[in-house]
């Protein structure tokens, strides 16, 4: 459980809301970018946004792991629960891969599901172990 | 999805206010405190619920209502459905259970929620193009 650490649950629902209203506001920026680049076939903006925020916030849980109990909360919510959780998104990759079926075939289909599902987990532990690795060799890991 | 005109302050601020809610209202619907808990499924059972309603939401939004207003699509489908359900507190929790000395009950996980998405989502835009035609709207695609 977390320890309250003299944070207010009001200040804690503050930095989820200001988390994710940032996190979200990113995820348009990348699928803006990428639409643009690469076309909108492929997500590669939502690929992005997902891989990308699942391997931060195992970086991100490695680092709250090494932290002091109050700040490690505050950096909980205002980055995992906030910024990352509202930066990747299901929803968005459930409807593309809906979509590819419905216009490409169960292929394409399961392109985005092995892409996404498999990149998102393989990111998180790699985000988690190493950034656990580099802290553990700097002599800050717990 | 994505959007190939280009991006105002007014989209950001909408996906800014959406992504705020979506991402309040996942913590307020989660108990979000798997923090230092990593043996409690409760979290991950709610994070699944979250999952598949902003996965049915999006399928039912995205057959019935999208592509007429690009703001509120904005808001509702990038903003409000993305901040509230997250990718990157599914491959964290599913991590968590496999470091927990779960292994199987984290391939559980992940092969119980990934096909409950996508049913979601279908069941949704199916929702959404049934309740448009009954309407007496066309049927647009996002």
């Amino acid at each position: 459980m977390i320890s309250s650490g003299g944070w207010s649950a009001a200040s804690y629902l503050l930095l989820v809301l200001l988390g994710g209203g940032i996190g979200a506001m990113a995820r348009l920026a990348l699928v803006t970018y990428a639409g643009r680049q690469w076309g909108t076939l492929w997500p590669w903006g939502i690929w992005t946004a997902n891989i990308g925020g699942a391997l931060l916030a195992g970086a991100v849980l490695a680092v709250i792991n090494s932290m002091p109990a109050a700040w490690g909360s505050a950096l909980w919510w205002l980055l995992l629960v906030g910024l990352l959780g509202s930066l990747t998104t299901v929803s968005s990759f459930s409807l593309h891969t809906l979509l590819l079926f419905r216009e490409h075939g169960p292929g394409a289909a399961a392109i985005n599901l092995a892409v996404s599902v498999g990149g998102c987990l393989v990111a998180t532990v790699v985000g988690f172990l190493g950034t656990g690795a580099l802290l553990t060799g700097l002599g800050g890991g717990a | 999805m994505t959007r190939r005109d280009t991006p105002t302050w007014q989209r950001y601020a909408v996906v800014f206010a959406g992504g705020a809610l979506g991402a309040g209202a996942r913590c307020g619907l989660s108990l979000a405190n798997m923090h230092h808990n990593e043996t409690a499924i409760w979290p991950w059972v709610m994070l699944l619920i979250i999952n598949v309603i902003g996965s049915l939401l999006i399928g039912l939004y995205a057959a019935a209502w999208s592509g007429r207003h690009a703001l509120r699509d904005q808001f509702v489908m990038t903003g409000l459905l993305g901040g509230f359900t997250s990718f990157s507190l599914f491959s964290l929790e599913s991590m968590t259970l496999w470091q927990a000395g779960m292994p199987g009950m984290a391939l559980l996980c992940i092969g119980v929620s990934v096909p409950l998405w996508l049913l979601a989502v279908a069941l949704g835009y199916a929702w959404g193009q049934k309740a448009a035609s009954e309407s007496g709207r066309r049927n647009t695609q996002p």
